[in-house]
């Protein structure tokens, strides 16, 4: 059953998991200062699943606006998710045009050696 | 006249209206039925025979007032329907069984006033059938051409008992007298006198008078005894029409009434709830009003406290020449700063910094890592250096703390060299951007002063300059800035702007890019702290 880990809201994303399909979906705006409110509670989350199911996990990143801190904080989670063993992928969702948002996605992976899937709205690659 | 009185003469004129058929169907089959002709004598006549009469004139009265008190009902009906439907709309939830019932009673009232019409239709019906049942209309007719017949036996001419023979023989052809026989007594009696005589004088008129006068009063002595059976049985009809009123309101009406005033008290006692929430709430309005009042001063304290706390240095103008300094905290107090310094008269320090929080905790850590910076700054480090050692420091300080990527900071370092015309740039996470007839972008790493994880090493880039090139950085409010319609202003458009109001004079650089940013914004409250400054090189 998919679970709402954060509802979402101008500053904060909206972050929900679904353990049926190993599936973590962060989307929307991030602006808090102080973000690891937030996605600490992932972080724990991602490492007790893995570990307990030792299945692989999907996440899916569709941000269309977030700060530093933000960017930390999913680059962080990235590391978790690269540390475990299994199958797991990372979808770096980002609006063709752009090109910050991409970039962010490609320093995240160079910084955390963890290959992306990067995804446009007009095309995959 | 009101509204409400206006209704209610509406249902009694409908009423009166109504009720006038009643005499003029009963005096119109009456006249009919008697081959009388429409007169005012002829009515009054009809009166003075037939007291029923009076009773059915009355029914204009009678029925104008019962429609008086429907349409006072009817008029109170509306009302509280009106007041229903407001309860309805304001306490729809609260009140739908309420709403249910009341549906069930206007139904019912329905029925109720469609049974008083038509049983007002009946019992006037009802009126005038026993009228013609118990009023022999034939028998009274009879009854005057018998006094007509002893009216000829007072004339002594010698045509009188012709002319009643004439008239016994009419009498005979229109009536059943058989029918009659106390009648046809008198009649054949007289009939007889005129037979026998050749004129009726010396016929003992006075005897006759006492006769008829006898006759007179024993058919009204039955005439009246019919006519009180049908007046006491048109009063109980009446009683039973009013016991029926009173029954139907307080069955039908007055429960709907007490379900009305029930709803309307509760909705009362809601009102007064609500109104007394408003007032707690304009309480807690005030109370808030207070701390935000004592907030904003212990902000402009804190300011003023900061500003103290501060080493001095000559203004910005002085060192660098034309320059600008945008900065728009997002409570009064920022978690960004600018920090700069003259190493000698050719090489100066411009620093600026991001420090996690806003308001008073990001102005405190901001002071905090302005600190260091003063005592960084006179080892003469190269920006890259400067940034790892600040990291060292801020990491040795905090040491003792848990959870250090709590009071993080992104700063971007560049000394610059006039006579040289060269600069050394390094940045955590901030930019410098090189404004001339482009934007030219010297990246910072992934790197945040007094974190842990994921920290790519600063990197020192050193740049040629030109006259007249602007050196800028921004904290990552700029980019971030969003306005009303959810657009963010990105680096693309952040750097056009840049570009586009790019001058000679920094007070000018400066105004215009404000107002773009402004314009951009369009009113839309910032999410975080904005700086941006701007070093122009000299010729």
């Amino acid at each position: 059953m998919k679970t709402t880990i954060s509802q979402g809201s101008k500053t904060l994303p909206k972050i929900t998991f679904d353990p049926d399909q190993c599936e973590l979906r962060i989307e929307g705006w991030s602006f808090s200062e102080k973000p690891q409110t937030i996605f600490d509670p992932v972080l724990k989350l991602i490492d007790e699943f893995i570990s307990e199911t030792n299945k692989g996990i999907s996440m899916h990143v569709s941000l269309q606006c977030f700060n530093t801190a933000s960017g930390k904080c999913l680059m962080n989670i990235a590391q978790v998710i690269g540390n475990q063993q299994g199958n797991n992928t990372i979808y770096w969702h980002f609006d063709a045009e752009d090109e910050e948002t991409r970039e962010w996605g490609e320093d995240i992976s160079h910084a955390t050696g963890i290959p992306f899937q990067f995804v446009s709205l007009s095309s995959s690659n | 006249m009101t509204s409400f009185s206006k209704s209610v003469w509406f249902y009694a004129l409908f009423g009166a209206c109504f009720g006038a058929l009643f005499p003029i169907l009963a005096l119109f089959m009456t006249i009919r039925e008697q081959d009388m002709t429409w007169s005012l004598q002829n009515i009054k006549l009809l009166h003075q025979n037939n007291s029923l009469f009076f009773i059915i004139d009355s029914a204009p009265l009678v029925l104008g007032a019962v429609f008086a008190v429907i349409g006072v009902f009817t008029k109170n009906q509306i009302e509280y329907l009106a007041t229903l439907s407001e309860l309805e709309r304001n306490l729809r939830d609260n009140y739908y069984n309420a709403s249910h019932k009341f549906t069930l009673r206007k139904l019912r009232i329905t029925y109720v006033s469609l049974f008083f019409v038509v049983g007002t239709m009946i019992v006037g019906g009802l009126f005038l059938v026993m009228n013609n049942c118990y009023h022999d209309t034939n028998k009274l007719n009879l009854f005057r051409e018998v006094q007509s017949m002893y009216g000829i036996l007072g004339d002594s001419s010698v045509d009188a008992p012709e002319q009643m023979q004439h008239e016994y023989k009419r009498i005979s052809s229109l009536y059943n007298l058989n029918a009659y026989p106390e009648i046809k007594t008198e009649l054949d009696l007289l009939y007889a006198q005129s037979l026998e005589a050749t004129s009726f004088t010396g016929v003992d008129y006075n005897a006759a008078l006492a006769n008829m006068s006898a006759f007179h009063v024993d058919f009204y002595k039955q005439h009246k005894e019919n006519q009180m059976f049908v007046s006491v049985s048109c009063g109980v009809l009446v009683l039973v029409i009013i016991s029926l009123l009173v029954f139907t309101h307080f069955y039908f009406f007055a429960p709907n009434f007490l379900l009305l005033q029930k709803a309307i008290i509760e909705n009362t006692a809601a009102r007064h709830l609500i109104q007394k929430q408003a007032n707690e709430l304009q309480l807690a309005k005030d109370e808030n009003d207070e701390i935000l009042k004592q907030l904003r001063l212990n902000l402009s304290t804190a300011e003023h406290i900061r500003d103290v706390l501060k080493v001095y240095k000559k203004p910005l103008p002085e060192i660098f020449g034309e320059v600008f300094h945008i900065d728009k905290p997002m409570q009064t107090l920022s978690g960004d700063y600018i920090w700069y310094n003259e190493r000698s008269k050719d090489v100066k320090t411009m620093i600026l910094g991001d420090c996690v929080g806003h308001g008073v905790a990001g102005t405190l850590l901001s002071t905090l890592y302005e600190e260091f910076i003063e005592q960084i700054e006179p080892l003469g480090l190269s920006p890259d250096a400067f940034i790892v050692e600040l990291d060292d420091r801020i990491k040795s300080h905090l040491s003792h703390l848990d959870g250090l990527d709590q009071f993080t900071c992104e700063v971007g370092v560049v000394v610059l060299d006039k006579s040289k015309k060269k600069a050394w740039f390094s940045g955590s996470n901030t930019d410098l951007i090189v404004v001339n007839g482009k934007c030219e972008t010297y990246k910072s790493q992934r790197f945040s002063i007094g974190s842990y994880k994921n920290q790519e090493r600063p990197f020192c880039y050193e740049i040629d300059l030109h006259a007249g090139d602007w050196l800028v950085m921004y904290s990552d409010g700029y980019k971030n800035l969003i306005n009303n319609q959810h657009q963010r202003m990105g680096i693309t458009n952040a750097h056009n702007l840049l570009l586009q109001c790019k001058s000679d004079s920094g007070e000018q650089y400066q105004v215009q890019l404000e107002n773009e940013i402004n314009s951009f914004l369009s009113g839309a409250k910032s999410y975080d702290d904005m700086t941006i400054v701007g070093i122009k090189i000299p010729e």
